[in-house]
Order: structure tokens, then C-alpha cells, then sequence
């Protein structure tokens, strides 16, 4: 009977937001202005609808109700009660009902926050969230239903995939999901602003704060999947340009260029079109990126349910939110508002070039992954775009990047204040000179690994750094600051983690030692764990460093019964400054196994520089939480 | 058992879209693939190199040649018996003093082109490796343009 | 006022395009056609033992054929190994085709027992003139084998003409090999077969 009502509940969030498309369509046609102000009940009834839905599925997990296909598929009666809930969206089907519930959620939001402003511009906003939530919560009734009931009722679940029974993987999924879901709050907003007769609107200033919180969930999303993979598949790597990969990557990139494009178009109305066409790609991007996971168009190790239908549908999708926007776009082109610039020296063209650069990188790495695609279909054969051309090109092309934004102190909007070149030749000697000093003292104390390409890293990270102390601070560009300075340790972790690892493999068995760098580490036993749905067998091994301080770690082999499935399990010993990573290999010899022991150097500061950068985004949606509460309390006293 | 160890290739995966995975039949290759003698893994999981040197190289190389019967994964990160098999080749040619070119000959002749993951430049690869270099100037050019105008 | 709406189709004609592209991508996924690289060359030299006369020792010669009338003008290297399940699955096919005079059909037992792929070939039947027991994998890293079971044609020359991975199956045969078999009116007919 549940599983029925969340059924019926996803049928009455389709309907509610087909009203809530349709009632302020008609509205907007007719002047009519009691039809438009429908759109803020609708919006906050699919919310309601489609949350019933996925909190019933849940339930209907936690009771283990194994008569639905879906939860027999990914839940068993052992699993931990957390996992049953992560279930939820361990699947296709829950995942898109994870993805119609967060865009009625968002609209809701939207509806709820800005009910006091301009009703008819933000009457328009919802059209296109109903829109959305209409058009996946239609794909998942019609061709990916999670409710579906199988006959008869197997006594037992599947159990989730084990790759997905681990914490990171709880929160990974639907980061990313409400990643990509809170672009279509920029999304609509850029094309409601295409919709209005004035383009004058304050659109970009109330689009920013939901691109910062989706830009928040995205960054967390992507770096926690990097995460989770270092950790979990036992190879020590954290990414490795994998379709889909980068198809999370892709609206991160045009997301990235859109904050900043979007503080130049609130502040100065500059950059209106990038701005435009940033919001409509970068939402695009997500729901291309949803369709090449789901539909198998791309050859992934992320293997999928694959589905020719889900993928078609999902085509319909992506091309109605490609060709409205863009048709409105060349039709509004000529009223968008281009202001003209006072200076070359200007934050507007600073911006202008970092766009720019971002547009570069984002269609390279589109070009690699769908070059195999193409090649294919012309017929010259298959092809594989990997790893090491995406970090031939990539690379170079983040450097430039980083190159600029070591150049922003100086440069001010509209004008830049400092009227004579001769102080900013000045300031930008002393911030080169002081960027070289910093990268050659790290330079002289790295060993004979560190090339000439590693120093011109080094000056590049260091220069954006020194830009950071030259700049004035204020509690305005604390923000700003804090992601700058975690782009910096992240560019540090990378580098540092690429170049100077190291690791050995050896057969290892009780009484065996092995050196690697100052660590020794000495094979002690091997023994069995037995958990609630796996048991494993666990290598003892103790590690002395330079100082004579040993650890123990355990890495080791789970066999999950229900899946038939056997995982690796590196243990891992987090430091500043490098990780020790053990993965326990097959079994060689009567009490062996291959133990692959690593030394990543700088990794943590891979997952810092991602937590300061989603920091800076934190700091920046409350900025403008305390200035929005005080524009509005000088408006009411005024 | 080691039907399972090709199995969890298979979901040897980096993002969650992925990870609710159930094999499609695009698999249905690896599953055909199913032997593995312990002595070759050992032979492989355990490699001695001459040095840290040759042994940095041949990672290097192991992780820019694609395993020809996975999904998309390399020589290092699959577990699949000819993915073994390949790895063990690429670090004995290393040892050997091959050159990379030379590993890289040896296995394009056997698996053709599909195998690197860094694609040769050739007729066929102009727009791709071209691509960066034409995209960044003309992006450089449109923003010229526009900066003119807009500047008086 | 024209060209404005012309310039107005542009974006639902770029989306167009694309969107059939991805259509037609989605179309074409066949793994079992990956091109060998061998194609048109001969065959790799190799030197193994034969799986069933233990003593003697097969090399790449056993793809050059002699010409003769009623003598097999193709060779059909099938790659195979008792422990693989497709394999089982194509072997009625190639005890079919085994009875076929123009074809001569050789096995390359892949990575298995000596033991296990004897008993198996007593059990089931023996579809081959001969079989390479490629205990150690060697040839078929240098055939660059994908996958077991996996079917090479070759000329009376021992130049490679095709590779087909997967089942061997009747529609796969008529599909894929039986085109590039010169027909040879005298010593070429399929049993059971339907094309002409």
C-alpha cells in the first residue's frame, strides 16, 4: 500500500507542476495577475508531493519491503539501517526521484525566498523550475519508476552494491545531484530575464546566491567522489578523467566562470552575456552529463543500468532546455545591454579573460571525451582519449588561469585607482620578486625528482599566493581569499602527490619486513573479521617511521556473500604531509599476499584546498545573507 | 573466485552515477575472461625493478596504455587477467631498456591504436590536439574584438 | 526581418544536429567488431607444443596451406579454453563447420590444463585439425587476443583477413566471414547452409 501512495504522490507532483507551468503561462498572456501568483502554492505543493514520495520510499526501505523490484535490487534485510536510507539513491530509478525531489525543493525555495520581490519576473523563474520538475518527474513515472512490484516477493534483497556501502558514499551522490539540480535555479533565472521586456533587472544579483550554494554542493560533490575513490579502490588515485568523470567536471568548470561572471554583471552590468549564456550551458551541462551516465553513450568504467529509452528521453530534455534559451537569446541579443568600459585596466576585463579561459577549458575537455563518440561514428575507428592528454592540455591551461588570478589586487572595477603604471609595474616587480624567492627556497628543498617544469609550477602557485597577502583584506573579500588561498593548496597537494610518490610491492607474509623511503614495516599476522554482511581477512602490519613511532594498520579482503563479491580494503595513515597507504593484494603462497605499500605525499592538502574552497563559498552566501537582512532593515526604517 | 575478481573490476568505479551499477552488456567481454595462474600475478604484483627510476617509468607507461578488454580502465588500475598479463610485459620490456617508444610499437602492433590512452597526433587527431591552441585563439580574438569596441 | 529569422533557427538547427549525432551514437555500439590490427598481415611466428601429440611442436607454417583440388583453400584459428563458458556455447557451430572440406579449422587452446581441455575435447568432440596449447597466454598476447572465444580468418598465404570476437553462431558466420570467402564452386558448400 505505501509504495502505492508515493506512486500517487509522484503522479500529484507531475500534476501540480503542470499547473504551476501552465496557470502562470496562461496568467502572463491574459495580464492576468491572480493566475501568475498561482505559481508560489504549486511550487510549494510539488514540493510537498514529491518529498511524501521519496520519505515513503525510504520507509518502504527501512521496513524492507521486498515486494518492490527496486528495493529488492538494493537493500537486504543485514544491510545497516544507514545504508537502507542511502539506498534511497543507490539506484537509477531513486536517483531520479532523489533529482525530482531536490528541483521541487529548489523551486519551493525560490518561490518561498523571494516572495517579495518583482512578482512577475519571479512568476516566470518557477514556470521554467515547473517546467523541469514536470519533465523529470515524467521520466521517472514513465520510464524509470522506483515503485514498480515484483511477483512473487523474493524472501531476500540483493543488497546494495558494496562499493556503495561506505559513508563517503552516502553524501557523494546526493551532493552531486543537488550540485546539478541548484544550477537550474541560475538556469531560470537567466531564462525568465530572457523572457522579461526590460532585460534591466536585478536578475544576476538574485541568481548569485543559489549558483553559490549549487557551486558549494557540486565542488563538495566532485572532491568527495575524489575522495572516496582514493580510499576505497585501493589504488591511491583520486581522479582519473573517466567520461564520467568529467561530465561532473564540465558544469563545475562554466559554474566556476559563472560566479565570477555574475558578480561583474551585478556590480557593473558588464558581461550580461556571458552571464546568460554561462547560466543556460551550466545547467545544460549537468543534464548532459545525467544523460551520458545513464544512457551508455560513452564507454565508462562507471557501469550503469543502461537504458536506450531513459537515454532519448533524457535528449528531449537537454534539447528543450538548449534550443528555448538559445532561440530567446538571439532574439533579446540586440537588447541586452553592453556598457562601455572605462579602462583596459579593469576587473570587467580581468573577468572578460578568466571567462574566456574557462570557455577553453571546458570545450577541450568536452572535445576529448566525445572525440571517441565521434571518431567512431565517421567511421575511422575506435580511439581512447585518457588521462595523460587531458592533464597535456588541462594543466598548461589551469596554469594561465591561475596566472590571472594572481593579477587581480591591482585591478578594480570599472577603473582601476591607481592612475600610474609606473606603481603597478612597481607592485607587480616586488609580488614576482617575492614569488620566485618563495617557490626557489621550496625548490632547493625538494630531491633530484623535481624538473624544471615542477619550479615553473612552484613560481606560478607561489605568484597567486603572494597576490593573496597583497591584497587588501576585508571582511567583503575574506571569501574570495579563502577559495583563492585553497585553490593554492590544492594546486600544492597536486603537484606535490604527482611528483613525489612512491610506492613498493612486495609478497609479504607473518615475519616478513620491507623498507620504503624512512618507513619499515614489518608483516605480523593474518587474521579473519567478521562483520554483519561480509567477512574479511585481515593483514596486521606495523609501521616504524624515521623516529622510531609505530603504528599499526590493517588493510584488508572483504568477501560480501550476498553479491558474491570480493573488495580490497586499504588501510590508510593520514598525515600533513603524506598518506601511508597499504592495499592487501591476492594471496600468493600458502600464507602471502602481495601488499602493494604506498607513500602519497601531500594528499591531504588535496581534500583541505577543496574544504577552503567550498568554504569561501560559505562565506560568501552569507555575506549576502547580512546584506540583504540589512538592506532590509534600512528599507523598513527608512 | 576469479570471476568475482573480473566482477569487481567491473565495479571498480569513481562516481556514484556508476556505482549503482549493474553490469550492462557491454561487460559481457570481461566475463568471458576468466583465467589467471597465481605464479603470473605474484610474478606482477611483486616486480623488482633495477631502480626507483625504471620503476616510475614503467607505472607511468602502465597507466597511459588502456587494458583492450576493459570498460575504461588501465594496465595498473584493472585487475583483469590480460590487463595483468600486459602489465607484466610492460615491466619486463622496461627492465629490458626498452624505450617507451618501443613498448608502445609492441603493443599498438598487437592492439592497435585503442590502447593509448594519449592518442598518436595524425591526420585524425589534428582537431583534438589542434583544438586547445585554435580555441584559445579565438577566444583571444573574439574578446580583442569585443574590448575594441566597447573601449571608445 | 529575414535574417533575423533565420538567425532565430539557429540554435534548434545546431541542437538538432547534435542531438541526432548523440541518437546515432547510441545506435552504434558493436564490441564484437574491433578491427585487429593484424588484419591483412600474417601471422604472428610462434612455436608451441600441439595439445594433443604432446611431442610435436606446431609454428605459424600450419597456416600456409598447399593448393590442391579438395584441399582446404581457408584456415579458422578459434581461441578457446575449457574453463570459458561461451566457448561451450559455439562448439555445436564448430563441429558444424568442421565438417566443411575448404576450411581448415585449428585451435589455440588458450591458458587452461593440458588435462581439463583433453577430457573436454574427448567429452564434446573435436572440431580442430589441430590445437596450439598456449599454456602460457604467449600467442595470444601476440595475436592480441581480446577475449576467449575469439575467431581469426586466414588465407591459404597465413595472412590474417579477419577477427571476430564472441560467439561464432551461424548469422555471424554468414554475416561477417562467409563475404570474404571466394567462392570456390567446387569445394565450397556449407552444410546446412542457406546462402548462396
Amino acid at each position: 500500500m505505501i509504495p502505492e501512495i508515493a506512486l500517487f504522490c509522484l503522479i500529484v507532483t507531475c500534476f501540480c507542476a503542470f499547473l504551476g507551468m501552465l496557470l502562470p503561462i496562461i496568467g502572463a498572456v491574459r495580464n492576468n495577475n491572480h493566475l501568475i501568483s498561482y505559481a508560489w502554492p504549486l511550487s510549494y505543493a510539488s514540493f510537498i508531493f514529491a518529498s511524501s514520495s521519496i520519505v515513503l520510499l525510504a520507509y518502504s526501505f527501512t521496513v524492507d519491503d521486498f515486494s518492490v523490484m527496486y528495493i529488492a535490487q538494493h537493500s537486504n534485510t543485514n544491510l545497516p539501517y544507514f545504508f537502507k536510507i542511502a539506498a534511497v539513491w543507490g539506484g537509477h530509478e531513486g536517483s531520479l526521484l532523489f533529482w525530482v525531489f531536490s528541483l521541487a525543493t529548489w523551486s519551493a525555495a525560490i518561490a518561498f525566498v523571494n516572495r517579495n520581490r518583482n512578482k512577475i519576473f519571479i512568476s516566470r523563474v518557477l514556470i521554467v523550475m515547473s517546467f523541469l520538475t514536470l519533465a523529470f518527474a515524467l521520466l521517472t513515472l514513465l520510464a524509470s519508476s522506483p515503485f514498480e512490484r515484483i511477483f512473487p516477493v523474493p524472501l531476500q534483497g540483493r543488497d546494495l552494491n558494496p562499493m556503495l556501502q561506505d559513508i563517503g558514499l552516502i553524501f557523494h551522490p546526493p551532493l552531486l545531484y543537488l550540485g546539478y539540480v541548484g544550477f537550474s535555479g541560475a538556469f531560470a533565472f537567466a531564462v525568465a530575464a530572457l523572457t522579461m521586456p526590460d532585460l534591466n533587472i536585478d536578475w544576476a544579483k538574485w541568481s548569485r546566491s543559489w549558483t553559490l550554494i549549487a557551486w558549494v554542493m557540486l565542488t563538495g560533490g566532485i572532491a568527495l567522489g575524489a575522495w572516496w575513490a582514493y580510499y576505497e579502490l585501493g589504488w591511491g588515485g583520486w581522479w582519473f578523467w573517466d567520461p564520467v568523470e568529467n561530465a561532473s567536471l564540465l558544469p563545475w568548470l562554466t559554474g566556476t566562470a559563472l560566479l565570477h561572471s555574475l558578480i561583474a554583471s551585478e556590480k557593473t552590468k558588464s558581461l550580461m552575456n556571458w552571464s546568460l549564456l554561462l547560466s543556460i550551458f551550466t545547467f545544460c551541462l549537468s543534464l548532459l552529463g545525467t544523460f551520458v551516465v545513464r544512457s551508455g553513450v560513452l564507454t565508462s568504467v562507471h557501469a550503469f543500468a543502461v537504458d536506450p529509452t531513459r537515454g532519448v528521453l533524457l535528449l528531449c530534455i537537454l534539447a528543450i532546455c538548449l534550443i528555448v534559451p538559445l532561440t530567446l537569446f538571439v532574439a533579446r541579443s540586440g537588447s541586452i545591454i553592453v556598457p562601455r568600459l572605462q579602462s583596459l585596466y579593469s576587473r570587467e576585463v580581468l573577468f572578460l579573460v578568466i571567462n574566456s579561459l574557462f570557455a577553453v577549458i571546458t570545450l577541450t575537455v568536452l572535445l576529448g571525451t566525445f572525440y571517441p563518440m565521434l571518431f567512431q561514428l565517421f567511421g575511422l575507428g575506435q580511439i581512447s582519449v585518457g588521462a595523460p592528454y587531458f592533464n597535456a592540455v588541462f594543466v598548461p591551461l589551469a596554469l594561465l588561469v591561475m596566472l590571472v588570478m594572481g593579477g587581480s589586487p591591482y585591478i578594480h572595477w570599472k577603473k582601476t585607482k591607481i592612475t600610474t603604471t609606473k606603481v603597478i609595474k612597481n607592485k607587480l616587480f616586488q609580488q614576482t620578486i617575492a614569488a620566485f624567492t618563495l617557490s626557489a627556497i621550496a625548490y632547493l628543498f625538494m630531491d633530484q625528482r623535481a624538473t624544471l617544469f615542477v619550479f615553473v609550477v612552484l613560481f606560478i602557485i607561489s605568484w597567486l599566493l603572494v597576490s593573496l597577502f597583497f591584497h587588501r583584506l576585508s571582511l567583503k573579500s575574506l571569501a574570495m581569499t579563502v577559495a583563492h588561498f585553497g585553490v593554492v593548496i590544492l594546486s600544492v597537494g597536486i603537484l606535490m602527490v604527482s611528483y613525489f610518490s612512491t610506492e613498493v610491492s612486495e609478497k609479504m607474509g607473518p615475519g616478513v619486513t620491507v623498507q620504503l623511503d624512512d618507513l619499515t614495516i614489518h608483516y605480523h599476522q593474518t587474521q579473519w573479521r567478521v562483520a554483519a554482511n561480509f567477512t574479511a581477512q585481515q593483514a596486521k602490519l606495523e609501521v616504524i617511521d624515521a623516529n622510531n613511532k609505530s603504528i599499526m594498520l590493517t588493510p584488508e579482503r572483504r568477501h560480501y556473500p550476498v553479491r558474491v563479491m570480493n573488495m580490497s580494503e586499504p588501510a590508510i595513515k593520514g598525515q600533513w604531509f603524506r598518506d601511508i597507504y597499504i592495499t592487501m593484494g591476492e594471496k600468493i603462497g600458502k600464507d602471502s599476499y602481495a601488499i602493494r605499500i604506498q607513500n602519497r605525499a601531500f594528499i591531504a592538502w588535496l581534500w583541505l584546498g577543496s574544504i577552503l574552497m567550498m568554504l569561501g563559498g560559505v562565506l560568501a552566501i552569507v555575506n549576502r545573507v547580512f546584506a540583504n537582512l540589512n538592506n532590509r532593515k534600512l528599507q523598513n526604517s527608512e | 573466485m576469479r570471476l568475482l575478481s573480473t566482477y569487481i573490476v567491473i565495479f571498480f568505479s569513481v562516481f556514484s552515477h556508476s556505482l549503482w551499477a549493474q553490469q550492462d552488456s557491454k561487460n559481457s567481454l570481461n566475463k568471458l575472461f576468466i583465467a589467471a595462474d597465481s605464479e603470473r600475478v605474484q610474478q606482477v604484483e611483486t616486480f623488482k625493478f633495477k631502480n626507483q627510476n625504471e620503476q616510475q617509468r614503467a607505472i607511468k607507461l602502465a597507466r597511459e596504455l588502456r587494458c583492450p578488454q576493459c570498460q575504461n580502465q588501465n594496465l595498473i588500475e584493472s585487475n583483469s587477467p590480460i590487463a595483468k598479463d600486459l602489465r607484466l610485459e610492460v615491466y619486463i620490456m622496461v627492465n629490458d631498456g626498452k624505450s617507451d617508444q618501443q613498448i608502445i610499437d609492441f603493443m599498438t602492433l598487437r592492439f592497435g591504436d585503442y590502447v593509448l590512452y594519449k592518442p598518436k597526433l595524425n591526420p585524425q587527431t589534428y582537431i583534438l590536439w589542434g583544438a586547445p591552441i585554435v580555441l584559445l585563439l579565438l577566444f583571444s580574438w573574439f574578446a580583442f574584438r569585443n574590448l575594441k569596441k566597447l573601449i571608445k | 526581418m529575414k535574417i533575423k529569422m533565420a538567425k532565430l533557427l539557429i540554435p534548434s538547427a545546431v541542437v538538432l544536429i547534435i542531438s541526432i549525432t548523440f541518437m546515432l551514437a547510441l545506435d552504434q555500439k558493436d564490441d564484437n567488431l574491433t578491427a585487429s590490427p593484424l588484419q591483412g598481415k600474417p601471422v604472428p611466428a610462434f612455436s608451441a607444443p600441439s595439445l594433443l601429440q604432446t611431442d610435436k611442436t606446431l609454428t605459424e607454417s600450419i597456416f600456409i596451406l598447399a593448393q590442391g583440388d579438395g584441399l582446404p583453400t581457408y584456415s579458422l584459428l578459434n581461441v578457446w579454453a575449457s574453463w570459458c563458458v561461451v566457448c561451450k556455447i559455439e562448439h555445436p557451430y564448430l563441429m558444424q563447420l568442421s565438417n566443411n572440406r575448404s576450411l581448415k579449422l585449428v585451435g589455440l587452446n588458450y591458458r587452461d590444463q593440458r588435462l581439463s581441455a583433453t577430457a573436454l575435447l574427448e567429452q564434446t568432440g573435436n572440431p580442430y585439425q589441430q590445437v596450439i596449447y598456449d599454456h602460457d597466454g604467449r600467442i595470444a598476447l601476440n595475436l592480441g587476443v581480446l577475449a576467449t572465444p575469439e575467431t581469426y580468418l586466414i588465407d591459404s598465404k597465413g595472412m590474417i583477413l579477419f577477427r571476430y570476437t564472441g560467439e561464432l553462431n551461424e548469422s555471424t558466420w554468414l554475416e561477417y566471414f562467409q563475404p570474404l570467402i571466394k567462392q570456390q564452386p567446387n569445394n565450397l558448400q556449407l552444410t546446412n547452409n542457406k546462402a548462396d
